[in-house]
């Protein structure tokens, strides 16, 4: 009991961090393309997040071990990357299998994002930065979790910004990918205001 | 180990990712859509027109940029002209 509790609040605190302060698309700058092309659509905003959630974490599940079991025994990490690219993509074709055969309530809401999650950077960012970081399998799932959920919040945010902003007469210079990239580089600055929240040790 | 034990090694790891990777996406192509879900396969005018989602490959087909420029560039003119003869006026 006495040793689980500060793990908990260790998990946890890993989840804050990897959800505010090192937010994956703000602070590190990985899954700008769907950031961006979600455009003004709240509800696919979430789908999409949804989508993103579920493969970051089935992907971290299955990538950390075979780094740590497959990869290191044989003296061959080099091989991280395109083990990863690899395994992301079969990983995303097998959820989408399983999803079409069993689930069409779950293929409704993200179905069609699926494929366009394999070419998503921000799940490779997450799974190749917790080898590179030499994480715990425990702290690798708690930044896969803080990544999925800080990429939603970040992700249904900007849309609804976006909606805001259809309705300004924005110059014609900026409308359009230049007003959402300034948007963008405003909330990021927001976002710097999270760190030093939790303490490094 | 040798070196060309471990080179060895990792061609056959990637050669056998490749392979499941070339296996699930067969299935997956293979599988039908669910019922009711047959509208999402197939993109159309009424859906994709105006779309935000540029990763979409279907996005340049019903949403070409160009066009688009041009389409927007007519109705300012437009709109400009409108607003020059109503100051004359």
């Amino acid at each position: 009991m006495n040793a689980t509790v500060p793990y908990i609040v260790t998990f946890l605190l890993a989840i804050v961090s990897s959800m505010l302060i090192d937010n994956v698309v703000l602070s590190r700058f990985y899954g700008i393309c769907s950031f961006i092309g979600v455009g003004n659509k709240p509800k696919a905003a979430f789908s999409m997040g949804l989508a993103v959630t579920f493969v970051t974490i089935m992907a971290a599940l299955v990538c950390w071990p075979i780094y740590t079991f497959v990869l290191q025994p044989l003296q061959i990490p080099f091989m991280d990357t395109l083990t990863y690219i690899l395994v992301i993509a079969s990983l995303v074709q097998i959820v989408g299998l399983f999803i079409k055969k069993y689930s069409p309530a779950l293929y409704k809401a993200f179905g069609i994002y699926l494929p366009l999650i394999t070419t998503n950077c921000a799940v490779l960012g997450v799974v190749q930065g917790n080898t590179d970081s030499g994480l715990s399998f425990g702290m690798s799932m708690a930044n896969a979790i803080g990544t999925a959920i800080g990429f939603v919040l970040v992700i249904v945010v900007f849309s609804f910004i976006r909606i805001r902003l259809e309705e300004y007469k924005t110059p014609k210079a900026f409308r359009g990918i230049a007003i959402a990239l300034i948007t963008a580089a405003l909330m990021s600055i927001a976002f710097l205001g999270f760190s030093g929240m939790v303490p490094s040790n | 180990m040798p070196d060309y034990v471990r080179w060895i090694l990792a061609v056959g790891i990637l050669l056998l990712l490749l392979a499941i990777f070339v296996i699930t996406f067969v299935l997956y192509k293979k599988t039908p859509v669910p019922k009711g879900c047959e509208e999402f396969e197939k993109p159309s005018e009424r859906k994709c027109h105006g779309c935000n989602q540029t990763e979409c490959h279907f996005n340049l087909y019903y949403n070409d940029p160009v066009e688009k420029a041009k389409e927007e560039f007519q109705q300012e003119e437009k709109e400009q002209l409108q607003n020059d003869q109503k100051g004359e006026n």
